[in-house]
């Protein structure tokens, strides 16, 4: 009955680009879980166990064929409401202790389960002040275990969770997992860790055999092994229906947004190169020497350089960081939407590019003695962070576009050009050369620094704010693009 | 698999091999085992600890500027006196030659490649750095 089903795979097929053609990884797939249903997937290495857990927690989208997560598409954030998720490959945030950590996974899901409850059920109570990044191989795993039982989950979706554990640890888990299957959560599980066998032998309903494609692949890719437990579905659907009704709540948003941006505000106040930067770039225009009849401008335009590098750092550069970390893939598994994650990252950009602009403010006034009111400044400022709107969204757009651990240097490369093509630098013959600046957008932002701080500009305005307006609309689509190209070939 | 009169005789020879030899060579793997162990384990110390090392060097780096920066402000809060001694000598920016700022804009950047794509550091306080170093040289070209 398609209700009980908590996983459906209808012929699905997943093939990647490599080389100079498609190599297909699944090919027609067929596959249900049931409530209740302890399922173990195997087979052996390439044979495409991590690409189908991907294409069931919405990680990838298949080539063809459809996939349904608590009976919605897995792409939509409430169908994992109630799934807990262990990946192969993720780490968690490395300014951010253990408890904080959990409180904010919490955030995301609609009926948690209370803090001291799952350090207890993991073992973690003693390191719940400790860093993340101080616990060893298999005090992680169990972190990450704790993760994915934090929303109270009703199916749980676990990607080799015992590698890595120690004998107490290995314990610990089975005795969690005998726990789950006492409340009869549904588990899928992938292992290739010869250990579990035996636990695996007493407990798990199913197996599945997942063949590796090749060239003298002939017949079925999936194979289902016979039924290792008695399991009865009349039994399981009488007791679990009435308790989903009464747990499953409206996701509160705001609450996981609050909390999300709370996170990044810690991260950020522990990131001392991020600090370090902000308070040399402000400290400059205090510190540099400028000529008093040229103050106002050196001002402006250091602002300007400060504000790019700050929302293109800020932004982008930590959407790249959690990228390359394997933390976004995680969030992904979470009913945290995109929305909240980017609204969350922008509105704390939006918060040090403001604490950046009154720094360097209060500085250039206080020891330079430059003259500027409290409306003008005001007015420097709005324009200031309206203008740089477009280049925050490109670099949101290349954070998801190219290599992440490739993003500083590209974001580096982009402020060169920026300055390149500002109209500020005097560049070389032809005159071509000089009239190409007028399509970069940066010209188009430094003239309207310049119109207004009231210096010298072309007096364009409307021009200049349509060219930053189309390319945000630009960048957005860049960005939109790049994003849902990064579900595809994760 | 029944066992052939050659292998026999070489399961013999083992036999008959002196028990303090055989004591001797598991003593030495027990060693080279417990050596091999405890290089792992500093190796492992040792990665542990570099990155809180540099952390630690970082947050110290900080603060040294800080108070540097602090102190500067403090002492000269109303006097004439310049962090950087090329202030005296202030040319107006509309003076310096197009050869001048193209170099400024060179050194600048060039810092800022380096620092991000050859030292791998942040884009912020690399920015911040060539900043900087563009300034000293668009002041003294």
């Amino acid at each position: 009955m398609s209700s009980l089903n908590l996983v459906e795979v209808l012929q699905v097929s997943k093939s990647f680009y490599k080389g100079f053609g498609w190599k297909p990884i699944l090919k027609d797939i067929d596959f249900t879980i049931c409530e209740g249903e302890f399922v173990i997937l195997r087979g052996e290495n390439g044979a495409g166990k991590s690409t189908l857990l991907s294409l069931i927690m919405g990680l990838l989208q298949p080539s063809s064929g459809e996939i349904k997560l608590m009976n919605l598409s897995p792409q939509l954030p409430e169908s994992k409401n109630r799934v807990g998720v262990v990946l192969q490959e993720a780490n968690v945030p490395k300014n951010l202790k253990v408890r904080e950590l959990i409180q904010l996974v919490q955030s995301y899901y609609p009926s948690p389960v209370p803090t001291e409850e799952i350090l207890k059920k993991v073992n973690l109570q003693e390191m719940q002040d400790a860093w993340t990044t101080s616990l060893s191989g298999g005090q992680k795993q169990r972190l990450y275990f704790a993760l994915a039982l934090v929303g109270n989950p009703e199916l749980l979706i676990l990607d080799e969770p015992t590698r890595n554990l120690d004998e107490k640890g290995y314990e610990e888990f089975w005795t969690q997992i005998k726990s789950c299957r006492d409340q009869e959560v549904t588990i899928l599980m992938v292992t290739n860790n010869q250990s579990d066998w035996r636990e695996i032998d007493q407990l798990s309903t199913r197996t599945v055999n997942l063949q590796k494609i090749s060239e003298e692949f002939e017949g079925r890719q999936l194979v289902e092994v016979t039924s290792l437990t008695e399991f009865s579905l009349e039994q399981n659907r009488a007791t679990n229906t009435s308790e989903k009704s009464s747990v499953l709540q409206a996701q509160n948003t705001s609450y996981a947004l609050q909390e999300q941006i709370w996170a990044e505000m810690l991260q950020l106040l522990r990131t001392p190169g991020f600090l370090f930067g902000i308070f040399l770039l402000a400290g400059l225009t205090a510190i540099l020497p400028y000529p008093v009849e040229s103050a106002k401008q050196t001002l402006v335009y250091l602002s300007g350089v400060i504000l790019l590098t700050v929302a293109i750092d800020r932004l982008g550069g930590r959407v790249a960081f959690e990228r390359a970390e394997g933390w976004l893939k995680f969030l992904r598994t979470t009913p945290l939407s995109p929305t909240t994650y980017i609204t969350a990252k922008i509105l704390t950009t939006l918060a040090v590019c403001a604490f950046s602009l009154m720094s360097i403010f209060i500085l250039a006034i206080w020891k330079n003695g430059v003259q500027i009111n409290s409306s003008e400044l005001l007015f420097i400022s709005l324009s200031l962070i309206l203008g740089v709107i477009p280049f925050a969204i490109l670099g949101l757009g290349l954070s998801y576009l190219i290599d992440p651990k490739s993003y500083n240097s590209i974001s580096a490369v982009t402020i060169i050009i920026g300055l390149l093509t500002c109209g500020s630098i005097p560049l070389p013959k032809p005159q071509l050369s000089q009239d190409l600046v007028a399509f970069s957008p940066f010209y188009h932002y430094r003239q309207l620094m310049a119109w207004s701080a009231g210096l010298d500009h072309d007096g364009q305005l409307w021009l200049h704010l349509l060219w930053l307006l189309w390319s945000s609309i630009t960048f957005g689509f860049l960005a939109i693009w790049a994003y849902k190209r990064d579900q595809v070939v994760l | 698999m029944p066992s052939t009169p050659n292998d026999a005789s070489q399961s013999a020879d083992l036999v008959q091999q002196p028990s303090d030899a055989l004591l001797d060579q598991a003593r030495e793997r027990e060693g080279d085992l417990a050596r091999d162990l405890e290089a792992e384990d500093l190796k492992v110390t040792l990665t542990s600890r570099l990155p809180s090392f540099r952390l630690s060097r970082l947050i110290l780096g900080g603060l040294l500027l800080l108070g540097i920066v602090a102190t500067f402000f403090l002492l000269t809060k109303g006097s004439e006196f310049c962090f950087l001694s090329t202030c005296n000598d202030i040319q107006p920016a509309t003076q310096s030659t197009e050869a001048g700022q193209f170099w400024a804009f060179t050194g600048g950047t060039s810092t800022l490649v380096v620092l991000t794509i050859f030292m791998g550091v942040s884009l912020l306080p690399a920015t911040g750095l060539s900043t900087v170093i563009w300034y000293l040289m668009h002041l003294s070209l």
